[in-house]
């Protein structure tokens, strides 16, 4: 697992300016995919495309909390540097890196999960996600 | 000394005899002769034996203090005005110990069927499943324990099945307990009431705060129950799509 100063040395993350129209922008479109995740049913077919979006939810609020901290973040494993190194937030650094392997697997070595366990997926991203929001609203 | 004595029991002796041949006639005393009547009338209504000496319970009509009076008074208000309670107690409400049994009978079955559940309707695996009602937790056996008792209420189970033998049940102690300690029996419950009610004034506070620091710290263990259980799930779904461990 990288920390943050290798992603900072192998240039996955850059110094950035505040840029308050994109941070805006960002919420919105992660509070819209929260919508989309309630407007479809969790089933057999859905589970997999749910995780995705609340993932991308999440990945999105916590975009928009880097460019807050003036960085722009370019790989989803520095994420987990950032929640760690920048934010002090071990415990969930480690719960976003379980997430980030979790959607990694679906969406690249075509993995599946029972409904049950998508369900506690979608529900501690989500829970994890408003963690991240109220900071970002701070 | 003795003549004194002598002197002494011959006017107390002429008195008593005196006031023991008063007695066996009627008093004659004009104006109040309507109030001896009376009072004549209203000792003969307490004893079953009519004029000729055979039993007549029909001028029969015991003596009633006034807190019976109440009592009857306050059973015909209820009669008149909550008659619809019939349906919940199977019959109208009123002071007297049948009811009491009967609330005894309700609550007993209450606490069996209801909150016992768990034991009563275990058996049904389908109803070992718990359920959360925001301020408590519960299973679904009490849910269909509940649904048991009011079916039973409805249908007037426990008071046609059950208050006809707690009636005679009542009718054994009142006639061999209760008619002779009834005061006494009466005092206890009223000692207890008046303890538990002071003990409740003095203590609810406490008690009250007791419970919400249960609730909450019930809560909390919930929570983390449920974090852990969702920390074993998420490991076990990391483990099972990367393969590591």
């Amino acid at each position: 697992m990288m920390d943050w100063d290798e992603c900072l040395r192998r240039n996955f993350v850059k110094k950035n300016s505040f840029d308050v129209e994109l941070v805006k922008s960002l919420k919105k479109g992660s509070s819209k995919k929260t919508i989309s995740n309630k407007k479809l049913v969790l089933d057999e077919d859905t589970a997999e495309t749910k995780i995705g979006i609340v993932y991308d939810s999440l990945r999105e609020i916590l975009e928009a909390l880097s460019i807050k901290k003036g960085f722009k973040i370019y790989n989803h494993e520095c994420y987990v540097g950032f929640i760690d190194g920048i934010l002090k937030m071990k415990e969930n650094s480690i719960e976003f890196d379980k997430f980030r392997k979790i959607r990694n697997g679906i969406n690249y070595y075509g993995k599946v999960l029972s409904i049950d366990n998508a369900k506690v997926v979608i529900e501690n991203i989500l829970i994890l996600r408003d963690k991240f929001l109220r900071i970002l609203d701070e | 000394m003795n003549n004194r004595f002598y002197v002494l029991f011959g006017v107390l002796l002429i008195v008593s005899m005196f006031v023991c041949v008063v007695a066996l006639e009627d008093p004659s005393v004009g104006t109040g002769g309507e109030d001896v009547e009376q009072i004549k009338g209203l000792i003969g209504n307490y004893s079953p034996l009519d004029e000729s000496g055979d039993v007549n319970f029909s001028k029969y009509q015991p003596f009633k203090s006034k807190a019976e009076e109440r009592i009857e008074k306050i059973n015909l208000w209820l009669k008149d005005n909550a008659s619809w309670l019939k349906i919940v107690f199977g019959m109208v409400p009123e002071i007297s110990w049948l009811f009491a049994i009967n609330i005894y009978i309700l609550l007993f079955f209450l606490v069996s069927i209801v909150f016992n559940g768990k034991s009563m309707w275990g058996f049904l695996e389908v109803l070992n499943k718990k359920i959360d009602l925001v301020f408590f937790e519960t299973s679904w056996a009490s849910i269909f324990g509940l649904g048991v008792f009011i079916v039973l209420l409805v249908t007037k189970f426990f008071t046609n099945v059950l208050a006809r033998p707690a009636y005679a049940f009542w009718a054994l102690v009142y006639e061999y307990v209760f008619s002779t300690w009834g005061i006494v029996i009466a005092i206890i419950i009223l000692v207890v009431i008046a303890v538990v009610f002071i003990l409740l004034l003095v203590y609810a506070p406490g008690v009250l705060i007791i419970l919400k620091k249960k609730m909450d710290a019930r809560k909390e263990a919930k929570a983390k129950e449920a974090a852990e259980f969702d920390k074993k799930i998420l490991h076990e779904t990391v483990k099972g799509i990367t393969g590591q461990d």
